[in-house]
């Protein structure tokens, strides 16, 4: 070892030495230039310096002190930037989408493939930023407009993206733009759901049959439906233990899709129904979990095909009359209404009115 | 009172350990709610300003004694509007997590949240 090395040696060793001794000292610093970076106020600036600094030194040993405070500042940096990426992308957005207007809707045509491209490869842009702040901060944060031009370059054939970009216009207040591109949707095998949308836009809902209506209804919540069912599938391919922690993660947005799916369900059953295919709506109707909203519909269904066999039409009532009560939902309520004025018929008191009636035993 | 804008997860994590920390008495500081909740420091602040700006959380110093050189701890505690709110909150939100399925009840987490100062007597731990 040479005079040099010995000399770098010493020297490194009282840097370092007197760099972990500042850093306490460099982490106050850092927490008071973090809560400056992420708050606006005054007070809450230096509410959060001492709160801050309490907590850096709390943490034992003198760099984990200064990285705690590294992790506020980085904290507090993204939050910052946050509110500026918001800012910035929504002016490169509404600059996309002028652009968009220009070469389309403008001029009353359609978009070509080299112009799906280039605004889907703008839009590509920003789903990953989005993705990542929405994980770093929770947040539900949407740039409508990007997904509205992905999905408008990339699912062209089937028309959604056509009416994403239509809800887009719409939210941006130009309904006539918005009426041009759902014309165009009708074109694409989603033309119920443009001429739903049309109609609602120009008021002309009486031209829509109420099939049509119920399947612009039912379509988005198929949708979802099928995409939790598609996850289903993925999670259960996957080790139980991933499983678990995906399932831990995503728990808020699979029990909103939980939520949805018995109501698409009895959806389903309704448009069942609609086509006169009464064995589909009724499994459509037993297959959701709501047990008893489920089976008043199926009750519901049958009863209007007059296929509840009449000596099972005390028990059903003695059966659901509590319920009714409990949670009184409208067709529970009508099923009620009707049993018991058929069971009222089939007793011989055509008023209706049945005080009394004989409860059967269950039958199995 | 106005609700807080946002129910997020992170949310329901700090309001269920601010609700185990009411029920045993116990004010918790910063520091406490991101460990139990396993959350980021700004993660947690970011719920602490929202919950606090909506009143379902008051704020205060600790004491801390004169001869005693440290910075002083801020102490969270779930105001009694605040408490029946995140209650109904997490009752519907999670209704299938039990308290005692919480894992806020690791007994080391459980053992820190005791460790820390009980409300109005401004402990210095």
């Amino acid at each position: 070892m040479n005079l040099v090395e010995i000399a770098f040696t010493v020297v490194l060793g009282l840097i370092v030495n007197e760099a972990s001794d500042v850093s306490p000292r460099m982490a106050v610093l850092v927490v008071r230039l973090a809560a400056r970076v992420a708050y606006t106020t005054p007070e809450l600036k230096d509410t959060r310096t001492e709160e801050w600094a309490a907590i850096v030194h709390d943490r034992p040993g003198k760099l984990l002190k200064l990285a705690t405070s590294l992790g506020f500042l980085a904290g507090a940096l993204l939050r910052r930037s946050r509110l500026g990426m918001a800012g910035i992308a929504s002016r490169r957005l509404h600059v996309v989408l002028e652009w968009v207007a220009r070469l389309t809707i403008a001029r009353g045509r359609r978009l070509r493939l080299y112009e799906l491209l280039l605004a889907g490869l703008v839009a590509l842009g920003y789903r990953p930023a989005e993705n990542w702040l929405a994980r770093l901060y929770e947040l539900q944060q949407r740039f409508l407009g990007a997904v509205a031009i992905y999905w408008y370059s990339t699912s062209r054939h089937n028309g959604v993206g056509w009416l994403r970009l239509g809800t887009l216009l719409e939210m941006l207040g130009r309904i006539d733009d918005a009426i041009l591109v759902y014309r165009q949707a009708t074109a694409t095998p989603n033309a119920h759901l443009a001429r739903a949308e049309l109609a609602r836009l120009t008021n002309e809902r009486a031209v829509l049959s109420q099939r049509d209506q119920y399947r612009a209804i039912l379509t988005p919540v198929l949708d979802t439906e099928q995409a939790l069912l598609a996850r289903s599938a993925e999670m259960l391919s996957e080790p139980a233990v991933a499983r678990i922690i995906r399932a831990q993660r995503r728990e808020g947005v699979t029990r909103l899709l939980l939520g949805e799916e018995w109501d698409a369900r009895l959806h389903c059953a309704l448009l069942h129904d609609l086509d006169g295919d009464l064995d589909r709506a009724l499994a459509a109707c037993l297959s959701t979990r709501q047990d008893v909203a489920a089976r008043w519909r199926a009750y519901e269904l049958l009863e209007r095909h007059d296929l509840i066999p009449p000596e099972d039409r005390p028990l059903l009532q003695v059966t659901l009359v509590p319920h009714v009560e409990s949670q009184p939902i409208p067709y529970g309520v009508r099923l009620i209404h009707t049993l018991r004025r058929t069971t009222a018929r089939d007793a011989g008191n055509p008023s209706g009115v049945a005080e009394t009636l004989p409860i059967h035993a269950p039958r199995r | 009172m106005t609700d807080p804008i946002r129910i997020t997860q992170p949310l329901l994590d700090v309001l269920e350990m601010l609700i185990l920390a009411l029920r045993d008495d116990v004010d918790v500081h910063g520091w406490a709610i991101m460990k139990a909740a396993h959350r980021s420091g700004p993660t947690v602040y970011g719920v602490l300003d929202r919950l606090e700006s909506a009143g379902w959380v008051t704020a205060r110093w600790e004491d801390v004694p004169a001869n005693v050189n440290r910075p002083r701890r801020r102490l969270y505690r779930l105001t009694a509007t605040g408490n029946s709110a995140a209650s109904k909150l997490l009752a519907e939100r999670r209704p299938s997590r039990s308290t005692v399925d919480s894992p806020l009840f690791r007994p080391g987490l459980l053992g820190r949240l005791r460790g820390m100062p009980r409300g109005g007597r401004g402990a210095t731990t």
